[in-house]
């Protein structure tokens, strides 16, 4: 056997090693060709045929009849214009004339009716919005093709926010053909956007190209490559080693880390409002926080500057406005901090006894939990002890569900620009995330606000119904909102036209800077 | 052998039934609604108590678990590894995109711990109490110490990100694939070469040993020829159990350098309790166990043919 042995060992090397030849995959770590633009996100931004929309939005593939301005406003894309009658029940949309999908087919009315088929044959799930005719075209009832580029919708009662609902993903337009019969897509998402998608590796990269045939202004870069990469240090190491050029999604880059890599002058930022908020939420079904008092007292006793200088480097907006401030509908609320009337406060509730309440917050998220020392440490002084624990979101949720904590870090983001949808959620006494989070919310003022805001078509009207909605959250706290977050994104100063938007970049602006 | 490997495989039944039903179990008891959690993926959408009913019917969720265990089971047996609760994806299919990724990841890690860690080992048994045997032990002693996503941080920053030698992350080339082979085998070439030199230095002191010795057989091949067969047997049974904890998937380096492995897999499926997923990859991993451990023991007998399977060793 002697020599055998040593014959046998490399064998098994040899084996070994082979398996590691094994291909996978095709990706080279610089860009292929030099126009090539790479960009990276923490997630498959087109998570392919499973997903609802394919794509995000932001990838510019599809698009919608309607979108939004930089403040949240409503406007058109895909419809060129519309008309509402005087009762809010019935929309007339005109659709841009001229327009193709990707695969040659036309942009006409009986697309729009096979997309509004595909919502209505049952709610599709995505990883950005869940399809839900219910939650983008509540009470609608008919839709119908007037002539080749004209659509009509009706609805069994008003709807004079409509436009609020449906922007974006509430009215993403796609190729006919690009389904089966059940309305799921059997390849790439075919669009009508500036960009093509000709290449997508589920969790490698999603490949961009210039739609040549593009009906409005055409994009600037004629390649861009989208690239998955989930760790967050790992995405600041590929910006230092320009594998990447820039960052496009949400929580793709941390403060810390984008204020780090500005250091170097190579990088830039750009920063604009986010549709998230954070919040605490306080459960208001027992004791301490059923009283209003002490929700009041928990929101005067926090520095929110402190908090949003030493954690979030600046990179948050301070607010007790339990709506996002990237709505038209929004108000500017006073942010009052005030740690002797908080005492106070608290003094009138516990009358000098102390309690021990749970803070529940996300594992492995270290921003929370620093967040959650300083916030327990002021809350102390108040009277309250807490004891921090992290689960998972999935564990958080039913712990909240069933009224098993006291103080809770959570976030919510705008599901669309119609205000109403926020104040319906979390202050409606029926609310599901009143219901959810054991908000213990029950006012009869609060419900029938709501009900005269769904029944008001003049619009000014229903702002003033708004804000003094807006002004009850910020009196009574049912949850204890700490910040509106910032779209934060870091790019390559090689790039030009970098602009962070409320959801994405503005990537068809984007190009290489010389 | 043959017998004794199809006993072996059969053996293997009872122990997949056995941690399936503890992973069903486990899944069952742990806080956390699986249809919520598949409705809110998006984490903005509003669900509503019908919708919410609707998946938890359509998920069969609304079933005992003992019912919705054995449907899975009874699907299972049927080559039916059933979709995902999350994005309706079929598990199979995913699991088979993702273990080349992890076999490949495995095989270079593994092929790395062989080499470094075996002669690293030898090399060290011969010089022992010398320069180089002091050396390699405080060599190894550094690189037990090191935590896996710390070595790759490091890695990264030097090789990537200064060096721009090698990629961050992802797929494709063989460039890859050092990153993340080097962070798995660090901590295990040191473990494999302490173990390889302990081996090497009982064997020095055996009897035959002296005899070979005084036979005045030369120091190298009494080494290769008589040591080496004997000491490597504990050092394979290491090797193994490594190659089994690699194959069931390490989220931290899958995570750290964006490699679609099972690992990574596994965990979002646990994040979003997502059963159907979690029993596929139970599986597939138990399985792996078996089959490394099989693997091992014929290697073992195949090497060193004093070793008998299914018995004492003579």
């Amino acid at each position: 056997m002697k020599g055998k042995t040593l014959k046998k060992i490399l064998s098994v090397a040899l084996a070994t090693a082979m398996l590691a030849a094994v291909p996978v995959g095709t990706t080279g770590f610089a860009a292929e060709n030099e126009e090539e633009i790479v960009l990276g996100d923490y997630r498959n931004i087109a998570p392919g045929v499973e997903d609802a929309y394919y794509c995000s939005v932001i990838l510019y593939v599809w698009e919608p009849l309607i979108t939004m301005d930089n403040n949240g406003e409503p406007v058109g894309k895909l419809a060129e214009s519309w008309e509402v009658s005087e009762d809010a029940k019935t929309w007339t949309f005109h659709l841009q004339e001229g327009v193709k999908f990707h695969d040659g087919e036309d942009f006409n009315a009986d697309a729009v009716l096979y997309n509004f088929d595909r919502m209505r044959y049952e709610v599709k799930t995505s990883g950005f919005y869940n399809l839900n005719i219910d939650s983008f075209y509540p009470n609608l009832d008919q839709v119908t093709k007037i002539d080749d580029y004209t659509v009509e919708l009706t609805f069994t009662q008003a709807a004079p926010t409509l436009l609020y609902t449906m922007t974006n993903f509430g009215s993403a337009m796609f190729s006919p053909a690009c389904f089966n019969e059940e309305y799921n897509f059997t390849g790439i998402a075919q669009g009508t956007g500036p960009f093509k998608i000709t290449e997508n590796v589920k969790d490698e990269y999603v490949l961009l190209e210039r739609n040549e045939e593009y009906w409005g202004e055409k994009a600037k870069a004629s390649t861009i490559r989208v690239r998955t990469i989930t760790d967050v240090d790992t995405r600041y190491s590929a910006m230092k080693s320009e594998e990447i050029m820039g960052v496009i999604d949400l929580n793709a880059i941390t403060p810390a880390l984008a204020t780090e890599l500005v250091k170097d002058e190579q990088f830039a930022i750009t920063e604009t409002k986010s549709t998230m908020i954070s919040f605490l939420c306080l459960n208001g079904t027992k004791a301490p926080f059923d009283d209003v008092r002490m929700r009041q007292a928990v929101s005067m006793a926090i520095d929110r500057d402190a908090i949003k200088d030493t954690i979030y480097l600046g990179y948050v907006e301070p607010t007790t406005n339990i709506l996002n401030y990237s709505t038209p509908f929004y108000t500017e609320q006073p942010v009052e901090y005030d740690l002797e009337k908080a005492k106070e406060l608290a003094a009138e509730v516990l009358g000098g006894e102390r309690v021990t309440v749970t803070y529940l917050i996300q594992q492995g998220n270290t921003e929370q939990k620093a967040e959650a020392e300083l916030i327990s440490a002021l809350l102390s002084e108040l009277g309250i002890d807490t004891e921090i624990e992290s689960y998972d979101w999935a564990t958080i949720k039913e712990m909240m569900g069933n009224g098993e904590y006291g103080i809770a870090r959570g976030q919510q983001g705008l599901s669309n620009m119609e205000a109403l949808t926020i104040f319906k959620r979390f202050m409606d006494s029926e609310g599901d995330q009143n219901i959810n989070y054991s908000l213990g919310v029950n006012s009869e003022e609060i419900d029938s606000l709501i009900d005269q805001a769904d029944a008001e078509l003049d619009m000014e009207k229903r702002q003033e119904i708004y804000t003094e909605l807006q002004e009850i959250s910020v009196e009574t706290q049912p949850v204890v909102p700490l910040f509106n977050q910032k779209t934060l994104m870091v790019y390559n100063t090689k790039l030009a036209g970098y602009e962070a938007q409320i959801y994405g970049i503005d990537l068809p602006n984007v190009c290489w800077a010389e | 052998m043959i017998r004794y490997s199809f006993r072996r495989l059969l053996s293997a039944i009872p122990v997949l039934l056995g941690i399936s039903i503890l992973a069903y179990v486990l899944g069952l008891m742990t806080p956390g609604d699986p249809a919520a959690m598949a409705l809110s993926r998006d984490g903005v959408s509003e669900v509503t108590p019908e919708l919410l009913e609707q998946k938890r019917e359509e998920l069969g969720l609304n079933d005992s678990g003992i019912v919705q265990y054995g449907r899975w089971l009874g699907n299972v047996l049927q080559g039916d590894f059933g979709t995902s609760f999350s994005d309706n994806t079929p598990v199979s299919g995913e699991l088979l995109r993702r273990l080349p990724v992890t076999l490949q990841l495995t095989g270079t890690s593994v092929l790395l711990v062989i080499v470094f860690g075996i002669i690293g080992g030898i090399l060290a048994a011969a010089y022992a109490g010398r320069a180089l045997d002091t050396g390699l032990k405080f060599l190894t002693n550094l690189m037990l110490s090191f935590p896996s996503f710390w070595v790759a941080i490091l890695l990264i920053i030097v090789f990537a990100e200064n060096l721009r030698i090698l990629p961050t992350s992802g797929l494709g080339s063989f460039k890859h694939l050092i990153l993340p082979s080097v962070t798995l085998a660090f901590a295990n070439i040191a473990m494999t070469q302490r173990l390889m030199r302990s081996s090497m230095l009982t064997e020095f002191g055996k009897q035959y040993m002296l005899a070979a010795n005084a036979k005045g057989i030369k120091k190298w091949q009494v080494l290769f020829t008589h040591a080496f067969p004997n000491a490597v047997i504990p050092v394979i049974t290491l090797i193994g159990n490594y190659i089994g904890g690699i194959l069931g998937g390490s989220f931290i380096v899958e995570n750290i350098f964006s490699l679609p492995g099972i690992g990574s897999y596994a965990l979002e499926a646990i994040h979003s309790r997502d059963y159907p997923v979690i029993q596929g990859y139970v599986l597939v991993t138990g399985m792996t166990y078996v089959l490394i451990s099989l693997a091992v023991d014929l290697l073992c007998a195949w090497i060193n043919p004093k070793m008998r399977l299914g018995g004492k060793m003579v």
